[in-house]
C-alpha cells in the first residue's frame, strides 16, 4: 500500500490480542448488563465449586432450638423448621442447581443438534420419519415419563438430568431444524453446493456458524429453563431427591409451607433462582449480540 | 407441497398409534395400581377388597385384553372408555375441563404475545438503551421467577393482609363474562409473563438479524420511513422462528398448566391429568394423551405448512 | 311461723327475682344493685345478656336472699363482656337453679356453650381436598363416604347429644355406649347369637326415582345386609370382602315384621357396633341396586338422610340440598327438624395454601377433619390463629401419625437391639417443645391408643425394662449398636438406611428431617426417599423399602383392627413381621367371648409389639379444625362414626346476620 506521496506507509500492526481478550473487552465496554450478570454467574460457579468451604454449616445439620429464626449472626439468612441454616443450604443449592442445569443443557444441546441439525440438513424421507418420532416424543407427557422412570428406579439426580436434557433436546430440535432449513435455502449455501463443496465442508463452514446464534440462544435459555423446570417438578413432587438442598425443592417445600410464618424460607431460594436464571439469560443475550456475525453492529 | 401435506397427514395415523400404545403400556408399568392409589389417598386401614374393585374397574383381565377393549371402544363405539373414578366417560371429563384449559391457555398466549412482541421489536430497534434493558429485564424476570412462587404469593399474602382470595369457582363465560375473566386473569397473567421471555428474545434476535440485512438497507436508502421499513419488510421475515416458537406453545392450550391449575383451583386438563396419573386412572391417562397428541401433531403440521408462506425460499421436496 | 311452703312466699321470691331480671335486661348503662355486696360496672354500649342464672331461695329459717348471676357472652360487633356476680348465700334446705336464656341465644346442653339460636337457611361451604372415587362405599372403599355420607344412613350413629365430657367426639373413638340408634330405633340381643333391630317406621326414602319417597322397610335394610354379607337376596358373595362385618359368621339375616333379625353361628360379644356403624354399612336403595348392580354412579344415589346429592361437577364441587322431609330432629334440641342449612357445598381445592386463603377470605365456612382439610402442623395452625383470631380453631389429637415401621425382613432392622437403639436416639420431648410448641403428647403408647381404656396399656404400667427402651438415651443407643455389630466407621457412620415417604405428606417430610438429625448423632445416616402415593403403598406392602416408613399408631379404632396390622401376611403388615406367638394372641382376641378375654389378649399383643420395637413410637400431635365465627353449634366435635362425615353439617347452622356483617356476603 503506498500513499499518494509514493513513500510506502509503515504497515501498522496493532498489538496482537487474543480473540478471547478482545471479546471480553467488547463485552465490558458495550454490554454493561451482560458483564454484571457474567460476574454474578462467575461468583456462583466459584461458590458452587467451593461449597463445603464457603458454607458455615453442613446443609443437613439441624439445630432444633433455633428453628424458624430470621437472620441472625449465627444464621445469616435464618433457619428452617428443623433449624437448618438457610445460607448453607442455598450455597450447596448453587452447586446442585448449576450442575443439573449445565449437564442437562449439555445433553439438551447435543440431542437438539444431532436430531434437528441432521434431519434439517438431510431432509427428505429421513426428515419425515424422524420428525414423526419427535412428534410422538413431544406428545408423550413428561409427567408420565418422569413418574414411570422415577417409580421404577427411584428419585435421583441422574434421572432428572437425563429426562430434562433429552426432552429439552428433542423439543428444541424443531427450532434447530427450522433454522437449518432456513439456512439451507440461503443463496450462498446453494452456491456452495453448486460449486461442489462436500457436505461436511458445507456443514462446518456454512451451516454451523450460522446456527451458532440459535445454539447460543438455546443454551442460555436452557440452563435457566432447566433450573426453573426442576423447581416446578419439585413442586409437583417429581423433582430432585428431597434430601438435596436444590433451590427449587427448598422453594416448593419449606418455602411454600412457611410463606406466612417464615417468609425468608421462600424469599432467599426464590431470589437465588430468579437472579441466577436472569443473569444466565442476560449474559446469553449479551454474548449472542457480540458473537453473532449477523448482529454485529448495523 | 400438496404431496407433502398428504404424506404428513397419512403419517399421523401410525404416529398416534405408536404413541397410544406406548402410553397405554407404560402407565400400567408403574408400580402401584388404582387400588393402591385409593388406599393411599383415602387412608383405608382396613384395606380394600382388591378382587371386587378390580372387577368393578375392569382391571381383572390381562393387559392385552384391556388393550383390545380400549381400541374396540374407541373405534367401534367412539368412546375413550369410562374413567375408573366416578361414572363419567373419559370424553365427558375431558370436554368438561377443556373450556377452562383453552381459556387459560389462550389468555396466557395472548398476554405473552402482548408483552413479547412489542418488547422484542423495541429492544431490537433501540438496542442497548435503558429502555431495552428494562423491557427485556421485565420479560426475563417473568420467566426467571418460578411461576408457582408468584402464584403462591398471590394466594397467600392478600388473604392475610386484606382478607381477599381469588375466586374459588369457575364462573361460566356466558353467565357472567366479567366474572369469568376475573377468575382467569391472574392465572393467565402469571402463566403469560413466564412464557413471554422466550418469544421476546426470539423476536428481538430475528429483528436484529433482519434489520442488518441488505434489503433493509436498501429500503432505508430508498427513503422509506422507519416504521414502514419495520412493519412491511422486517417483521414478516423475523416472525418465522417466532411462529415456530408460538407453535411450540400451543400445546398449552390443551395441556394446561398443572401447577397454576392446582394453585388457583381451576378444573383444567392439566390437573385432571396429574390426578389421573397419581390415581392410576388408566383410561383417563390414555384418553388425554391421545387427545393431546392429536392436537399437537395437528398444530405442528399447521405450523410446518405456514412456514413456506412466510418464507417463500423454503420448499418441501 | 310462716309456712315455708306457702305459695305466697314463693310467689314473692319469684317475682322479686323476675323484677331484678327485668331491670338487668334493660340496655344502656349497666348498673346492677342488689342490697348487700354490689359491684357496679359502668359500660358503654349495648349489653347482651345471654344467660342468666337465677337462683331461687325458697323460704328457709333465717335469711332469704335472692341471687342473680349474670353471664354475658361477647358477640363480635357488640360490646362488652361483663360478669357481675352478686352472691350472698345463706344456708338453706333447697336451692333451685334455673337458667334463663335471652331471646336469640341457646345453651348447648352437651357442653354448656352458648350459641345464637338455631336458624334455618343458608349455604355452608367447605373445602374438600380429595375427589371421592364414586358413590358406592362398598365398591369404592372409604373414599366414597365423602360424597354419600349425609345422603345414605346407617343403623346407628354417634350420639350427638352425648355429654362432651364423656366423649368430645373429636378423636375417632366411640365406645359402644356412645352410639345411638339412627335407622334402627332400638335393638335387642335375646341370646348371644341373635340380634333384633327394630327399624324406624317414620323414615321415607328421598323423593327421587325410583324410590319416590316411599317408606323405608325392614326388607330394605335386610337387602343391604345381604349384599354386604352375601347371605341372601340373590347375593352369594359379599360386595366387599374387606368389610368388618365379615368378621362374623352368619346363619341368617331376615326381615321379621318391622325388624331385622340377624342370627350368628358363633357368638361375638362386640358385634353390635359393627351392625350399627360399620364403615360401609350404609342402607342403600334396593331398587337402584337391583337395576344397576351397585350405586357407583352418583346420579343413581337415593337415600334417607338429611341431604340429597344434587350436583357433582367433575373436578369442581359437590352440592347437596336439604331433605325437607327428613325424619330426624336435633339430638340436642329435639324440637328442631334437621338439617338447618338449605345447601351444603364442597369445593374441590387441592392446594392447602389455596383453601387456607379461601378460609381467611370468608369463602369457605369449615376447614377440618370431615373434609380432610384440617391443618396438620402446629406452626400453620398458630399462624392462622394469629392472623385471623376471629376464626374458631379446634385442636384435637387422636393418633400418632409418624410411627416408623421397620423393615424387619432384612438387615439392619432385623435385630431388635438395632431398632431399640433407633428409638433411644430420639429426644421426643425436645422435638415436641420445638416442632410442636409443646402441644404434643410424647408419652409412648402401644399400637392401641390409651384412649381405649383397658385395651391400650398406659406407659406407667409398662415394665421398667421396656420403659428404658423408650427413653431418650443416645449413649445407650450407641452402646447397643456397637454390640449389635455396627461400630462407627472411619467417617463416623455406622450404617446407612432410608426412610420411605409419601410425596403428598409434607408433614411426614418435616418430621423425617428432624428425626434424621438425631439418628445422625448416633452415627446412623438416614436418607429420605419420597415416592408417589401409589408407589409408596406398593413398596410398603411388599417390604420393598430400605429401612423405615411411617405409619399410624396409638389408634382409637376397635382393637381388632390395629392388632391385624402386625399379623403375618396381613395387607397392612408393612414391617414384614411374622411371629407365631403374636399371631396366636391375635387369634385369641378374635375368638374372645367376653370383654375381659379380649382385653387380656389385646394388651398382651400390644405389649409384645412394644417390647419388640416393631415401631418407633411417635408423639401424638394435634391437628386443627377451623370454622368461621358465624357457623354455630360446632365445638370441634366432628366424629359421627365410620365415614358419616356430612352428618356434622346437618347439625350446624349459620348466623346469617353475623355472616353478613362480617363478610358482607
Amino acid at each position: 500500500m503506498s500513499s499518494t506521496s509514493g513513500r510506502p506507509l509503515a504497515v501498522f500492526e496493532p498489538k496482537r490480542r487474543s480473540k478471547m481478550a478482545e471479546f471480553f473487552l467488547r463485552l465490558v465496554r458495550e454490554k454493561p448488563l451482560g458483564t454484571t450478570c457474567g460476574i454474578i454467574i462467575l461468583l456462583l460457579i466459584i461458590v458452587a465449586i467451593f461449597a463445603e468451604a464457603v458454607a458455615p454449616y453442613p446443609y443437613r445439620e439441624t439445630h432444633l432450638e433455633d428453628r424458624l429464626t430470621g437472620s441472625s449472626f449465627r444464621f445469616l439468612l435464618g433457619t428452617d423448621y428443623a433449624g437448618r441454616d438457610l445460607l448453607s443450604r442455598i450455597i450447596h443449592g448453587a452447586r446442585i442447581s448449576l450442575s443439573v442445569g449445565l449437564s442437562a443443557t449439555a445433553i439438551d444441546v447435543l440431542v437438539g443438534l444431532l436430531i434437528g441439525g441432521a434431519t434439517g440438513f438431510i431432509g427428505g424421507k429421513w426428515d419425515l420419519v424422524v420428525q414423526r418420532f419427535v412428534d410422538v416424543w413431544m406428545t408423550f407427557p413428561g409427567l408420565l415419563l418422569l413418574l414411570t422412570i422415577m417409580s421404577l428406579v427411584g428419585p435421583g439426580i441422574l434421572q432428572i438430568i437425563l429426562i430434562l436434557g433429552i426432552s429439552g433436546g428433542i423439543a428444541g430440535s424443531r427450532v434447530v431444524r427450522s433454522a437449518v432449513i432456513g439456512i439451507k435455502e440461503n443463496d450462498y449455501f446453494l452456491a456452495a453446493e453448486a460449486i461442489g463443496s462436500p457436505s461436511t465442508a458445507i456443514l462446518m463452514r456454512h451451516v454451523l456458524p450460522n446456527i451458532m446464534p440459535v445454539l447460543i440462544i438455546i443454551f442460555s435459555i436452557s440452563v435457566g429453563g432447566v433450573i426453573i423446570a426442576e423447581a416446578s417438578l419439585s413442586f409437583l413432587g417429581f423433582g430432585l431427591p428431597v434430601d438435596l438442598p436444590s433451590w427449587g425443592g427448598m422453594l416448593s417445600r419449606e418455602g411454600r409451607g412457611y410463606m406466612e410464618i417464615a417468609p425468608w424460607l421462600a424469599l432467599y431460594p426464590g431470589l437465588a433462582l430468579t437472579i441466577t436464571v436472569y443473569s444466565l439469560n442476560m449474559l446469553g443475550d449479551a454474548m449472542r449480540d457480540l458473537l453473532d456475525p449477523r448482529l454485529r453492529g448495523a | 407441497m400438496r404431496a407433502y401435506a398428504i404424506r404428513r397427514l397419512l403419517l399421523i395415523i401410525p404416529t398416534l398409534f405408536i404413541l397410544a400404545t406406548m402410553v397405554f403400556f407404560s402407565v400400567r408399568f408403574i408400580p402401584g395400581d388404582a387400588i393402591d392409589a385409593m388406599e393411599s389417598r383415602y387412608e383405608t386401614y382396613t384395606g380394600l377388597d382388591r378382587e371386587a374393585l378390580e372387577k368393578q374397574l375392569g382391571l381383572d383381565v390381562p393387559i392385552f385384553v384391556q388393550y383390545g377393549r380400549w381400541w374396540r371402544d374407541l373405534i367401534l363405539h367412539g368412546t375413550l372408555g369410562k374413567s375408573l373414578f366416578g361414572q363419567w366417560t373419559v370424553e365427558e371429563k375431558i370436554l368438561a375441563r377443556l373450556p377452562v384449559t383453552i381459556e387459560l391457555g389462550l389468555l396466557a398466549i395472548i398476554i405473552s404475545l402482548v408483552i413479547a412482541l412489542p418488547v422484542g421489536v423495541y429492544s431490537a430497534i433501540r438496542q442497548d438503551t435503558p429502555a431495552d434493558y428494562v423491557g427485556r429485564s421485565l420479560a426475563v424476570v417473568g420467566m426467571a421467577m418460578p411461576n408457582f412462587w408468584l402464584a403462591l404469593m398471590v394466594i397467600i399474602y392478600p388473604a392475610i393482609w386484606w382478607g381477599w382470595s381469588p375466586p374459588t369457582q369457575v364462573i361460566p363465560f356466558f353467565e357472567d363474562p366479567l366474572g369469568n375473566l376475573g377468575v382467569f386473569i391472574i392465572p393467565s397473567l402469571i402463566l403469560g409473563t413466564a412464557m413471554s421471555a422466550d418469544t421476546m428474545r426470539m423476536t428481538r434476535t430475528m429483528m436484529l438479524e433482519v434489520l442488518r440485512q441488505d434489503y433493509i438497507r436498501t429500503a432505508r436508502s430508498k427513503g422509506l420511513k422507519e416504521w414502514v421499513v419495520i412493519t412491511r419488510h422486517a417483521l414478516k421475515n423475523s416472525l418465522i422462528p417466532v411462529v415456530t416458537m408460538v407453535g411450540m406453545r400451543l400445546p398449552i392450550l390443551i395441556g394446561g398448566s398443572v401447577i397454576i391449575e392446582n394453585i388457583f383451583a381451576l378444573p383444567g386438563l392439566g390437573r385432571l391429568y396429574m390426578l389421573a396419573l397419581q390415581g392410576r386412572d388408566y383410561p383417563v391417562v390414555s384418553g388425554i394423551n391421545l387427545f393431546f397428541a392429536i392436537w399437537v401433531v395437528g398444530f405442528n403440521l399447521i405450523v410446518d405448512l405456514i412456514y413456506p408462506i412466510l418464507d417463500p425460499r423454503v420448499r418441501y421436496r | 311461723m310462716p309456712n315455708i311452703f306457702s305459695s305466697r312466699w314463693v310467689a314473692l321470691a319469684v317475682s322479686t327475682a323476675m323484677l331484678l331480671m327485668l331491670v338487668a335486661a334493660c340496655g344502656g348503662t349497666k348498673t346492677i344493685e342488689v342490697p348487700g355486696e354490689t359491684k357496679t360496672i359502668e359500660v358503654p354500649g349495648e349489653t347482651v345478656v345471654v344467660t342468666k342464672e337465677v337462683i331461687k331461695e325458697v323460704l328457709v329459717p333465717g335469711e332469704t336472699v335472692v341471687v342473680t348471676k349474670e353471664v354475658i357472652k361477647e358477640v363480635p360487633g357488640e360490646t362488652v363482656v361483663v360478669e357481675n356476680e352478686v352472691v350472698k348465700v345463706v344456708a338453706g334446705p333447697e336451692r333451685i337453679v334455673t337458667k334463663e336464656v335471652a331471646a336469640g341465644y341457646i345453651i348447648d346442653p352437651t357442653n354448656g356453650k352458648v350459641y345464637t339460636a338455631p336458624a334455618y337457611g343458608g349455604t355452608l361451604y367447605y373445602a374438600l381436598d380429595r375427589v371421592p372415587p364414586n358413590a358406592d362405599q362398598s365398591v369404592g372403599g372409604d373414599g366414597a363416604g365423602y360424597a354419600v355420607s349425609g345422603v345414605v344412613e346407617k343403623l346407628g350413629l354417634a350420639n350427638w347429644g352425648i355429654d362432651r365430657s364423656v366423649n368430645a367426639l373429636n378423636n375417632e373413638y366411640l365406645a359402644e355406649s356412645h352410639l345411638t340408634g339412627n335407622l334402627a330405633e332400638r335393638w335387642s340381643n335375646p341370646d348371644p347369637l341373635t340380634y333384633i333391630f327394630h327399624i324406624r317406621q317414620d323414615v321415607n326414602w328421598h323423593n327421587k326415582a325410583p324410590m319416590n319417597g316411599r317408606a323405608l322397610t325392614a326388607e330394605d335394610v335386610v337387602f343391604n345386609f345381604h349384599r354386604y354379607t352375601g347371605t341372601g337376596s340373590g347375593f352369594t358373595e359379599p360386595s366387599a370382602k374387606s368389610s368388618q362385618l365379615l368378621q362374623l359368621k352368619y346363619e341368617s339375616i331376615e326381615a321379621v315384621g318391622n325388624s331385622m333379625v340377624i342370627k350368628l353361628t358363633e357368638p361375638r360379644f362386640d358385634a353390635l357396633p359393627l351392625f350399627l356403624d360399620d364403615a360401609s354399612a350404609y342402607i342403600n336403595a334396593p331398587e337402584v341396586i337391583k337395576e344397576h348392580g351397585n350405586v357407583v354412579d352418583w346420579r343413581n344415589l337415593v337415600g334417607t338422610g338429611p341431604f340429597q346429592l344434587v350436583d357433582w361437577i367433575e373436578g369442581d364441587s359437590l352440592t347437596w340440598e336439604r331433605n325437607v322431609d327428613y325424619w330426624k330432629n336435633d339430638e340436642k334440641y329435639p324440637e328442631n327438624q334437621l338439617p338447618y342449612i338449605d345447601r351444603l357445598k364442597a369445593l374441590l381445592i387441592m392446594d392447602s395454601a389455596t383453601y387456607t386463603a379461601a378460609l381467611r377470605a370468608g369463602k369457605i365456612d369449615y376447614m377440618g377433619h370431615n373434609a380432610s382439610t384440617m391443618l396438620k402442623t402446629v406452626d400453620e395452625a398458630l399462624s392462622l390463629m394469629k392472623t385471623n383470631p376471629e376464626i374458631n380453631s379446634y385442636p384435637y389429637t387422636f393418633r400418632a401419625n409418624n410411627a416408623y415401621v421397620f423393615n424387619t425382613t432384612q438387615a439392619p432392622f432385623d435385630q431388635v437391639n438395632v431398632r431399640k437403639a433407633m428409638q433411644m436416639a430420639l429426644d421426643l420431648d425436645t422435638i415436641n417443645n420445638t416442632y410442636w410448641s409443646g402441644f404434643a403428647d410424647t408419652t409412648p403408647q402401644t399400637v392401641i391408643g390409651t384412649v381405649q381404656k383397658g385395651y391400650g396399656v398406659p406407659f406407667e404400667d409398662w415394665s421398667e425394662d421396656v420403659k428404658a427402651g423408650y427413653t431418650y438415651n443416645p449413649a445407650g443407643a450407641e452402646a447397643l449398636l456397637d454390640t449389635a455389630g455396627y461400630p462407627r466407621g472411619s467417617d463416623g457412620i455406622r450404617f446407612t438406611t432410608t426412610v420411605d415417604l409419601n410425596a403428598a405428606d409434607a408433614q411426614a417430610l418435616e418430621y423425617a428431617v428432624i428425626t434424621n438429625g438425631y439418628f445422625a448423632e448416633i452415627g446412623v445416616d438416614v436418607k429420605i426417599e419420597s415416592w408417589d402415593g401409589a408407589v409408596h403403598r406398593d413398596r410398603a406392602r411388599g417390604q420393598l423399602y430400605g429401612g423405615m416408613t411411617p405409619f399410624i399408631s396409638s389408634v382409637p379404632y376397635p382393637p381388632l383392627v390395629p392388632l391385624a396390622w402386625q399379623y403375618t401376611g396381613d395387607l397392612q403388615n408393612r414391617g414384614g413381621w411374622s411371629d407365631a406367638t403374636y399371631d396366636a394372641l391375635v387369634d385369641e382376641a378374635r375368638k374372645a367371648t367376653s370383654v375381659a378375654e379380649l382385653q387380656s389378649a389385646t394388651t398382651q399383643a400390644a405389649m409384645m409389639v412394644a417390647e419388640n420395637h416393631w415401631y418407633i413410637a411417635s408423639p401424638i400431635a394435634p391437628w386443627y379444625n377451623f370454622s368461621q365465627p358465624w357457623v354455630q353449634g360446632f365445638d370441634g366435635d366432628f366424629f359421627f362414626g365410620g365415614w358419616q362425615k356430612n352428618s356434622l353439617f346437618a347439625r350446624l347452622w349459620i348466623d346469617q346476620n353475623l355472616k353478613e356483617s362480617m363478610s358482607g356476603r
